[in-house]
């Protein structure tokens, strides 16, 4: 079920927040606690049932694992270090079976065989980087003793609480479990109520009318054009730059909204992240709980920065490289993981340098390697990368507008020509306009976080709350799925 | 609660005056109103251009294109350089035999051509596809048949027979009342008709609209079939060569259509109509046109303009005539055979 959906937003959010509350009032907690774990495998089966089992079978395994390391040592025949790499390792199996073997066959077909070995048949069950990533994290921290006994109703919630259970952000226990135990939280709390609807219309708008519109733009550069010259190749990638980042911190807004519905905080994961001045301040605000657990999960046990500068640059490569693979099977996105990770290393490198760069120019480098590295992340094949990246940096067969053909007759460069501009766009100028407006919006302006800590209940905002939510309900007959549900 | 009172309030308020302000323009003229008295409800303006370019034209046409979207690939200049005739492109989107036939009446009382090319589609003679009422208040109403003007608000222009709570209706209202009360004209195709320059992707993609809309409970029309016999009279009175083909689709749309055998039997079933109606067509819609790929196809329906070149050449350059199955000349001498052969080569190319 998605978040932009009439069934979702009319008769699934409705009936679960109110038979919870319910249930609470009644003092029924463990059925309140057992509707919402219902509640949220209805939802996340809603798709497609077929991958229910495996979603409660990975549940029930790392509960028992996580439940085993709790023990103390002496308990179980095994130590707690080989229980821990046999959890993580099964994680990673059922991962890397669901999403990497046909990559790894492609691959073996093209490098090593030199046949064409079938393609597995296997769809990619919904989620499961996100669950299995979530999970990994308690297995760890279970293994540090940092994780209480649970039961398993907790354990369930919290891997499968609806709002974050699709696409994050990725939860730590810490910060969920005791959200699902304290008593006032089982009472509904209004003022929590007008900042969900608050938020969460701003993430209903930021997809369904931003997101949906930048993306025509973006596959018609990407997956339809044959050429582009060199505006419409600007377009398609800037167009795809904002559609990731209002799709997804669309998505992340609402699901903040709904979760505090329900009393509960998520973290947030976005901090406008086209504001930032370098690579590593974009890394604090992009996607910050996958950060998070990079750096908590990959980064710092291969050894961090502490083993020396070599050693610190390959750590941070080899962090990026897995987490541009986690985002998808392909060439493409390791080569953007490898990208991010490249500019990380020369961030190091150049901070330790201690120049100084004029803090616009910074931000221009910034956001123009970040723009860059998306066409990759997005590219279907290398192909459809190198005809953006192509367009982008080629002076051939620039078009202007005819109206400009007047003023601008005299330029002696052959390669201009006057006519329509942005063809691969549609010939519609609107995209200039949305590029431009949403560009001075996000380095401008607040962002939902920050407008959410300046709420409150008066007419002003009640107002806005409603507009952008009817704006975005009249444009919710174009259903379109989450970007990073296919992650 | 006292603020989510009173955003509910808002909620009500704010959905209610989008609502009423949609149905006081009622851009798709769903239920007749015209609160603004507005003159058009055109949103793409691409049919009043056409016509108001004809109308006020001082340069004399010889030879009109007419047809759907589907003829928008047309060059009159290449069709100029192959005739000799100055061209003129009156294509427009969506059309349908009524308003093919209000087209030809405008050339008729405007210029005085020497040849009109129409090429019909597949979806053309389907009875289910009901009128475009907007064509009603277009400058072009004045030259449809009288049952079209007197026409009752029960028939809904099927593509925009939707909700009217969606943001482009919104949009388009916006739209309507801005061009009526402030906007100008958008520029939308070149002087001689010729759609503006278009992009090709690079696989054509299913127009699966077709099946849900344009081929939906196919029926023939007896009042669309009347339509192009009109036409043909019209053209006939006033000594106007009427050239007709029928439009091509590719391997794809031809396949998927073949999969429900109804609709298959209805399009060798049109083919006989359209050439009992008009004696002799060129046929661009069989086995001949999947020899085409890119760059041939805007979608599965719409040739590119590199396969319209193609098959005006064809139709005009008498030297390629006969050479190809693509745009075979069918006549009521020849139809049984071709139909017969079209069919078997269709279900052997199916089965595999």
């Amino acid at each position: 079920m998605l978040f932009n959906s009439y069934e979702f937003i009319f008769v699934f959010l409705p009936v679960t927040f109110f038979v919870y509350f319910y249930l609470n009032q009644k003092r029924l907690t463990k059925a309140s606690k057992g509707f919402l774990v219902f509640s949220s495998l209805f939802f996340y089966s809603w798709w497609n049932i077929t991958y229910l089992p495996i979603i409660l079978f990975s549940m029930l395994f790392n509960y028992i694992i996580g439940d085993t390391l709790n023990r103390e040592e002496g308990h179980h025949r095994f130590s707690k270090k080989s229980i821990l790499i046999f959890g993580i390792v099964s994680n990673i199996a059922l991962l890397g079976y669901f999403k990497y073997t046909n990559f790894m066959i492609d691959n073996m077909n093209y490098w090593i065989f030199k046949e064409d070995i079938p393609n597995i048949n296997l769809a990619l069950p919904l989620a499961i980087s996100f669950f299995t990533f979530q999970q990994i994290s308690y297995l760890v921290d279970s293994y540090k003793e940092e994780t209480k006994e649970y039961d398993f109703f907790n354990y369930a919630l919290f891997v499968t609480f609806f709002p974050q259970l699709i696409a994050g952000p990725i939860v730590h226990h810490k910060e969920m479990m005791p959200q699902f135990s304290k008593t006032r939280n089982k009472v509904k709390n209004y003022r929590n109520i007008a900042m969900g609807l608050f938020i969460f219309s701003i993430g209903l708008f930021k997809k369904v009318v931003i997101a949906d519109t930048f993306a025509i733009w973006a596959t018609q550069g990407f997956d339809e054009a044959t050429t582009l010259n060199l505006f419409e190749a600007w377009a398609t990638s800037l167009s795809y730059t904002f559609q990731l980042y209002f799709d997804f911190s669309g998505y992340t807004d609402m699901a903040i909204g709904i979760a505090l519905l329900f009393n509960i905080k998520l973290p947030i994961n976005f901090n406008s992240p086209y504001k930032a001045t370098d690579i590593q301040d974009f890394w604090r605000r992009w996607h910050i709980t996958l950060s998070r657990f990079l750096k908590d999960y990959i980064y710092i046990p291969l050894g961090g920065n502490k083993k020396g500068e070599i050693r610190t640059y390959t750590n941070l490569m080899a962090t990026f490289i897995i987490g541009g693979l986690w985002h998808g099977a392909g060439w493409t996105f390791i080569f953007w993981g490898f990208l991010h990770g490249l500019a990380l290393v020369i961030h190091r490198v150049w901070s330790k340098l201690n120049f100084k760069l004029w803090t616009w120019f910074a931000w221009f480098i910034t956001f123009n390697f970040i723009n860059i590295s998306w066409v990759f992340f997005r590219a279907k094949e290398w192909d459809d990368a190198l005809k953006v990246l192509g367009g982008m940096f080629s002076l051939d067969h620039i078009i202007l507008h005819e109206k400009l053909k007047i003023i601008l007759s005299f330029l002696p460069y052959d390669g201009i020509k006057f006519g329509t501009m942005f063809i691969a766009q549609g010939g519609t100028l609107d995209v200039v306009l949305w590029l431009i407006f949403i560009l001075f919006f996000v380095i401008f302006s607040k962002n939902s976080i920050q407008l959410l800590n300046t709420f409150k209940q008066n007419i002003f905002y009640a107002f806005i709350t409603a507009l952008l939510f009817v704006i975005s309900l009249f444009d919710m007959n174009k259903i379109s799925e989450f970007l990073y549900f296919n992650f | 609660m006292k603020y989510l009172i009173q955003l509910f309030i808002f909620i009500i308020l704010v959905f209610i005056s989008f609502y009423i302000f949609i149905l006081s323009v009622d851009p798709y003229d769903k239920y007749n109103f015209n609160y603004w008295e507005l003159k058009t409800k055109a949103v793409n303006s691409y049919r009043d251009n056409k016509f108001n370019q004809i109308d006020n034209s001082q340069i004399k046409y010889d030879l009109f294109i007419i047809g759907s979207s589907r003829v928008q690939g047309f060059n009159p200049s290449l069709i100029e350089l192959e005739t000799g005739l100055k061209t003129f492109n009156y294509g427009v989107n969506n059309s349908k035999p009524e308003d093919l036939l209000a087209i030809t009446r405008h050339i008729i009382a405007k210029q005085k051509p020497k040849i009109i090319f129409l090429q019909v589609d597949f979806y053309h003679l389907n009875k289910s596809i009901p009128i475009d009422r907007r064509l009603k208040t277009s400058p072009l109403g004045k030259y449809l048949n009288e049952n079209i003007k007197a026409s009752s608000s029960n028939s809904i222009f099927y593509l925009y027979n939707q909700s009217y709570l969606t943001l482009r209706s919104l949009r388009d209202s916006i739209k309507i009342i801005y061009k009526n009360k402030l906007g100008k004209i958008e520029t939308t195709h070149n002087k001689n008709g010729m759609k503006i320059e278009h992009k090709i992707p690079k696989k054509a993609k299913l127009a699966k609209a077709y099946f849900q809309n344009e081929y939906k409970n196919y029926e023939f029309g007896k009042q669309r079939i009347q339509d192009f016999i009109q036409l043909k009279e019209l053209c006939k009175k006033n000594d106007i060569n009427l050239i007709v083909s029928i439009s091509p689709m590719n391997k794809e749309h031809f396949l998927t259509l073949m999969k429900n055998k109804k609709l298959f039997n209805m399009l060798l079933m049109f083919k006989r109509k359209i050439v009992e109606i008009f004696i002799e067509v060129y046929d661009f819609n069989n086995l001949g046109a999947f020899q085409y790929n890119y760059p041939y196809w805007i979608d599965s329906v719409h040739p590119s303009m590199e396969l319209s070149n193609i098959m005006s050449e064809i139709i005009f350059d008498r030297k390629k005539e006969e050479s190809n199955i693509f745009g075979k000349k069918i006549t009521n001498d020849n139809i049984n055979q071709y139909l017969q052969d079209l069919n078997i080569s269709s279900q052997k190319l199916f089965s595999n």
